[in-house]
């Protein structure tokens, strides 16, 4: 099948049924996305409800926004925004790179795609209503890592869209008239046994829970209602999975290793809770080429692989669906996350639906007849309505400590972190905390990390405090520490002003990254996490304000490692150890 | 601003938001005996679902509520704003000139079921209304010219959230009564189920004369009536010294923190007889809440990490009933 044909059938599927809602077309070029947006609109019956959201699309933009009153009359007014679907047809929400969706969009992305209910609750406002909207995605393949799976796991159609080049024409063929009647109608077929099974048996039984099973089953039902059948039968399973790239050969054994773990006999054990998701998830498979033991390649012309974020190194920030915890620190303009509003002090920031609400309450005295008109005015606003954000307060500082347990052998680390821990706790500074080698560790080939809102919190003294185990998987120690660091420093418009990242270690990782991620042991120690933990340390050192140290445990031999840390990290390295107390 | 759109709470809500009924979800045995559980005995407190994606949280926790009440739950969207939390004005009154205050999500599930999806995604000053609510069971609404010093306010708080977006703070955490990890089901006959079973939902919402979702409020109602006569008979099951001892001495040996595991507990063995159609707690009933009731509760799990059942703790509990 044409990469054109391909897409033009995906989006028939999405537009046909409202449980196909999400749509991600991967490597698409950005410059085609509106005219996709245009014809799955176009099939939806509502061709100029296309809305881009995207990496600066704020909360008010989406559910509760201001407009300027029709007619041309002086003012504004406050309406619903585009993403409230109650008494409207479904329209189409597109999405130019899902790598860089911020923080509202995605959070609104989680709750209404694929949902059977939708709520809004502000700023006076209270609506429930059935989402219907589309959503329209692109995302480059190598950037998938980036995209947090939660979200991912929303898009239940993934089509391959590189290859579709822009023209003077439309680049995909125009849908045949059937399609179009099919969509109108909007009758779903129903399923066959036969059917149900083949979509188990092509859908390995890990990933997202039932929602592969369906997003595979929904296609074929649409591709068999497109094709005018009145049942879908397990000839159209194999035909939607070669739309989306799922190998139709059975898939023997596609379970990566640790979750292999967790259908054997301790399946009693629940999901952890992490703090840090990533280091339970190790489920994905090392990013160095590899030999993949089943799952066929797919066919020329087919699409690739629907679900590559299954093998794809995790790029993405901890927690990326949350705002980073801040600290306060006074002046400089307003930039954390809106809590709330408040009376005006100063007129920027200006909290428009807030501000026009406490106008509202005022209306008949300031106006009398300001409701006996037929016709309605604009509400009379005073500098006493204005209302501006109240934001969380804006981000301070962050000490992100690295402590390699294993490297202690009896030093009494205090005295040498001292000055580093007074000066988070001076700063009321946030703490990230990563440990390496610790002898109760739940896998001694990862490393576990926590987020602490200050020092003071307990885990920090029990960390300090913690015996060494044997490993030492310092790779992927500072790996944690990147994606800590990434999120604080860059997450929206939240970012921290300085951090500092503090690693006390001997440099000497015996656990290499691929090893921690899959949680296979190395057969022999190397040199290979040692390198690892430089390649990662750079990736840091390309970090904005993050000043990177490294305390070194004293004189034994590799001394070098920690200066050769310390200068992927683009850092010093400081003295420590026994020697100094 | 405009008025329109504002739409009351339940109204006409079970036929413009058909769900799957109750009694059709498949599987979820653990989550479908807490919620009901949390609804026979209140005072168990709320449910906290944590699982996978796509396991079926949300959709079994507004079937249930919907079989319960008649009526979708009242929900807490992540970014609802504090004036929709505490209560405010009608918008649209406002806009016609009239001032009527509107109650807050947290009076609006007084004696009801309030649902929190993605809990663990709520921003922090929300948390802390709730948490303050809870915890004192008064709403103090002093705000936007509102005046209303205390009201009383009782709700089961249910949420659910997927642990890879991060935990919960131990606050919040200690106000949910149970704790419920859900995980996929990977049984070849399970999934086609539920794989059967969503689709033949997404077939027979469209019909309104729908034979199959007639026979699902059928269903229904038949298991409100099971959970209704259960409430009515909790008074009548008498916690006895022994069971009283060994939920204590459980929470002890688990180094559960404060007495609310334990209280949770006891009271949870109580529901959960009650649903049996029993007046007397067994040691069974022990042995099924007791997870539930004390995980989120250990230690390690106040700064959300390692809140998990392992076979080695089944194994501690096994002993601990075995001895009595």
């Amino acid at each position: 099948m044409r990469v054109g044909e391909r897409v033009s059938t995906a989006l028939a599927c999405a537009a046909l049924d409202p449980g196909l809602s999400g749509v991600l077309l991967f490597d698409l070029d950005p410059a085609l996305a509106p005219s996709l947006a245009r014809r799955l609109a176009e099939l939806l019956a509502a061709p100029d409800q296309v809305v881009v959201v995207g990496a600066t699309t704020s909360e008010d933009d989406l559910w509760t926004r201001v407009r300027p009153w029709p007619g041309g009359r002086a003012g504004f007014r406050g309406e619903l925004g585009p993403l409230v679907g109650a008494d409207r047809p479904p329209g189409v929400i597109l999405v130019p790179d899902l790598a860089r969706l911020g923080l509202a969009a995605t959070r609104a992305a989680v709750t209404t795609i694929g949902a059977d209910v939708a709520h809004l609750e502000r700023t006076g406002w209270r609506l429930t209503w059935a989402p219907r909207d589309r959503w329209l995605a692109t995302c480059r393949r190598d950037e998938i890592g980036r995209v947090s799976p939660h979200l991912l796991d929303r898009f239940a159609v993934r089509i391959d869209a590189a290859g579709l080049r822009p023209g003077p024409g439309n680049p995909l063929p125009e849908p045949p008239p059937s399609w179009r009647r099919a969509v109108r109608a909007g009758l779903l077929p129903g399923l066959s046994i036969g059917a149900a099974d083949r979509v188990i048996e092509l859908v390995p039984a890990v990933g997202a829970g039932a929602r592969r099973d369906l997003a595979l089953a929904r296609i074929a039902r649409a591709l068999a209602a497109l094709g005018g059948a009145s049942v879908a039968e397990a000839a159209h399973v194999d035909e939607a999975a070669r739309l989306v790239g799922l190998s139709t050969s059975a898939p023997e054994d596609l379970v990566p290793g640790p979750r292999a773990t967790e259908i054997g006999p301790s399946t009693r054990a629940a999901p952890p809770i992490a703090t840090e998701p990533a280091v339970r998830e190790v489920g994905a498979p090392p990013a160095e080429p590899e030999a993949l033991p089943t799952a066929a390649l797919p066919a020329p012309g087919m699409s690739g692989d629907p679900y590559p974020e299954d093998r794809t190194e995790p790029e993405r920030e901890a927690e990326p669906l949350r705002s980073p915890w801040r600290r306060g620190a006074a002046g400089g303009p307003p930039r954390g996350h809106p809590i709330g509003a408040q009376a005006a002090r100063e007129v920027r920031d200006i909290a428009l639906t807030a501000t026009l609400l406490e106008s509202a309450k005022f209306q008949t005295l300031r106006c009398p007849d300001h409701f006996r008109g037929s016709v309605a005015h604009p509400l009379h606003v005073r500098a006493a309505d204005l209302r501006s954000h109240r934001r969380a307060p804006r981000p301070g500082h962050l000490l992100v400590l690295l402590l390699d347990h294993t490297c202690r052998r009896g030093w009494d680390w205090y005295g040498d972190l001292a000055p580093y821990l007074q000066w988070a706790y001076a700063l009321r500074a946030a703490v990230g905390v990563i440990e390496v080698g610790a002898a109760d560790a739940p896998d001694e080939l990862c490393a576990q990390r926590f987020s602490a809102r200050s020092l003071l919190d307990p885990r920090v003294r029990e960390a300090l405090d913690r015996p060494a185990g044997r490993a030492t998987p310092l790779a992927h120690g500072l790996s944690l520490a990147v994606r800590s660091l990434r999120h604080d420093t860059q997450h929206g418009d939240a970012a921290v002003d300085e951090a500092l990242l503090l690693v006390v270690t001997d440099g000497r990782g015996n656990v290499p990254l691929r090893a921690s991620r899959t949680g296979q042991a190395p057969g022999r120690v190397g040199r290979e996490g040692v390198q690892d933990a430089l390649d990662v340390a750079a990736e840091i050192g390309r970090l904005h304000r993050v000043r990177s140290l490294v305390v070194d445990p004293g004189p034994r031999p590799y001394a070098h490692l920690t200066t050769d840390l310390a200068q992927a990290l683009g850092g010093s390295v400081v003295s420590g150890g026994p020697g100094d107390d | 601003m405009d008025g329109q759109g504002l739409n009351e709470p339940g109204v006409s809500e079970t036929h413009a938001f058909p769900l799957l009924p109750y009694s059709y979800v498949v599987g979820q045995d653990a989550l479908r005996r807490a919620l009901e559980i949390a609804h026979v005995l209140p005072a168990v407190g709320g449910v906290l679902v944590s699982g996978e994606r796509g396991t079926a949280k949300s959709t079994t926790v507004r079937a249930f509520a919907r079989m319960m009440y008649g009526d979708l739950p009242v929900t807490l969207p992540i970014n609802a704003t504090d004036d929709r939390v505490l209560g405010g004005w009608q918008i649209d009154a406002l806009m016609r000139g009239e001032s009527r205050p509107q109650p807050g999500l947290l009076e609006s599930a007084n004696g009801r079921l309030l649902y929190i999806d993605e809990v663990n995604l709520l921003d922090d000053h929300v948390v802390n209304i709730i948490l303050d609510v809870v915890s004192t069971g008064l709403l103090v609404v002093q705000r936007d010219g509102l005046d209303r010093p205390e009201v009383p306010v009782s709700f089961t708080l249910v949420g659910t959230m997927n642990p890879e977006e991060g935990g919960l703070r131990p606050q919040l955490l200690d106000r949910f009564g149970l704790l419920v990890p859900v995980r996929a089901e990977l049984d070849l006959r399970v999934r086609r189920d539920i794989l059967m079973t969503a689709l033949r939902f997404d077939e027979e919402r469209t019909r309104p004369d729908s034979a199959w979702l007639e026979r699902g409020a059928d269903l229904d109602r038949e298991r409100r009536e099971v959970i209704e006569t259960a409430r009515a008979a909790v008074a009548d099951v008498r916690l006895t010294e022994d069971i009283a001892s060994l939920c204590a001495r459980i929470a002890a040996e688990f180094e559960v923190a404060g007495h609310r595991g334990e209280i949770v507990m006891a009271q949870a063995t109580r529901a959960r007889a009650a649903l049996d159609g029993r007046s007397e707690i067994a040691p069974d009933d022990v042995r099924a809440v007791a997870p539930h009731a004390i995980m989120h509760r250990r230690p390690e799990a106040a700064y959300g990490e390692g809140i998990e059942w392992t076979d080695k703790d089944d194994e501690r509990l096994g002993r601990l009933l075995a001895e009595g």
